[in-house]
């Protein structure tokens, strides 16, 4: 599977998408997935792309658009219960909320804040610690869901009491459409990459849809720089012959069916909110899970009456902005002068698939 | 930060199975790629395999996506 880094095939996909856009205006590209964004820039590809490529940044970094509510939420229970371990992905920890607390510092002061890789570890982790109780911040996009809904499925058949899941999972085409209905027809892209890792769980069925709604093709892409260039490649003569379809470029991994057996659990496990509010993209319907009644015994909403109190992000930040593809960083008066990934005051600084973050990485500069 | 890794997988235990990447050995969840072999490589994401891999190189890649493009 090295192929997909060799220098060789890098360099011809390059020339390859030059040729394609010698003499053309200017063609737009949206990469979805922060995945896709992080490697953009870290290959170095964004800036070797012909100028008349723009490449537009989306909102796919289910940090990134989590608003800081729920951080504080687990802040306060935290405040007021002695027992309680919070337990969360490692890029949830830097969050900040406006007050600049975060659970990392909610750990240094001594507070129980474990992270975690795979959430099934929380399962012996309760068994342990009887006397503690354990909540588990669950974000992420479909890919990261079905970990979430096997959790669940096992905490209730296993019965264990002391584990209670706090379901903060966000799904990808409502997303998709925000952006591409809000957009000013000269900043909309005129081709997207699709993410991936969410593809793997979703397939093809949602791109169609949204491909013939919005008069544009998609690409499904892996994460290595020659995927993204063959993506692409492939978007650049598909925009050119005005051929608005689906394609899997990733199709070593990505059945086009996608993974039926994760889409069963997560059918059973949860269902759909009527609204979830996105920071940055705003409220917006049925784009997020919550635990179904089934299982209202694990749900922490539930357990800890859990009340959201809407906590303003700092006025300078263009994160929201961002995520909607109308800005970059460099719009941003705050980027590496106040707010850096060491101290990030927008959420785009904190995950290292952050827009903002990931420039900051390259050293790109105002 | 839904970064996930191919690694292959080099023992099964029900639905549970251990990868190797890197000389690294990692126990992952099975339950969602039923199909899985020993010497298969997996995606692997928060300890769930999502999907079983297919050796396959760039320049195949790119002449399915153009008989695609060229096909209506
Ligand atoms: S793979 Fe998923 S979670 Fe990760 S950056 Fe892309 S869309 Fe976001
Ligand atoms: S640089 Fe910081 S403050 Fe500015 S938009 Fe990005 S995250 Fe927000």
């Amino acid at each position: 599977m090295d192929n997909f880094s060799s220098p060789k095939d890098t360099h011809s996909l390059l020339n390859q998408l030059q040729m394609e856009l010698e003499n053309e205006n200017e063609v737009r590209i949206m990469e979805f997935c922060g995945g896709h964004t992080h490697q953009l820039v870290k290959s170095g590809l964004m800036s070797l792309l012909p100028d008349n490529l723009k490449m537009i940044h989306g909102p796919g970094c289910p940090v990134c658009v989590l608003p800081s509510e729920h951080i504080q939420a687990a802040l306060d229970l935290l405040k007021s219960n002695s027992k309680l371990v919070v337990a969360c992905f490692g890029d949830l920890m830097r969050i900040p909320t406006l007050g600049g607390d975060s659970l990392l510092g909610a750990r240094s002061r001594g507070e129980d804040v474990r992270m975690v890789y795979d959430p099934t570890d929380l399962l012996k982790m309760a068994k342990n610690e009887p006397e503690k109780l354990f909540l588990f911040l669950a974000i992420g996009f479909e890919t990261t869901a079905p970990a979430t809904a096997r959790l669940i499925y096992r905490i209730d058949e296993q019965q264990i009491s002391n584990l209670k899941v706090y379901c903060l999972h966000v799904t990808t085409p409502p997303a998709i459409a925000v952006v591409m209905e809000n957009l000013r027809p000269e900043r909309r892209p005129m081709g997207l990459i699709g993410p991936g890792h969410v593809s793997l769980v979703t397939g093809l069925d949602l791109y169609h849809q949204a491909s013939e709604k919005y008069s544009v093709p998609i690409c499904i892409s892996g994460f290595e720089t020659n995927d993204l260039l063959t993506s692409l490649v492939t978007l650049v003569k598909s925009i050119k012959n005005k051929k608005n379809k689906v394609y899997n470029e990733y199709t070593r991994a990505l059945k086009s069916e996608g993974n039926l057996e994760a889409q069963k659990l997560l059918k059973k496990v949860f269902e759909f909110r009527k609204s979830f509010y996105w920071r940055g993209l705003g409220e917006i319907s049925q784009s997020a899970y919550k635990i179904s009644p089934r299982y209202k015994e694990i749900d922490a909403e539930e357990f800890f009456k859990i009340k959201l109190s809407k906590v303003p992000e700092h006025k300078l930040c263009q994160c929201g902005s961002i995520l909607r593809g109308e800005k970059s960083p460099l719009d941003c008066k705050l980027y590496a002068k106040a707010c850096t990934p060491a101290n990030p005051l927008g959420a785009c600084m904190v995950s290292s698939e952050g827009t903002c973050s990931a420039y900051y990485a390259q050293g790109i500069s105002v | 930060m839904c970064l996930a890794i191919p690694a292959m997988l080099i023992s099964i235990d029900k639905d549970r199975g251990i990868v190797v990447k890197a000389g690294l050995e990692l126990e992952v969840d099975l339950t969602f790629v039923p199909e899985a072999k020993i010497g298969d490589h997996l995606i692997i994401h928060a300890g769930m395999a999502l999907s079983v891999m297919d050796d396959q190189d760039v320049r195949e890649t790119l002449k399915l996506l153009d008989q695609e493009l060229n096909n209506g």
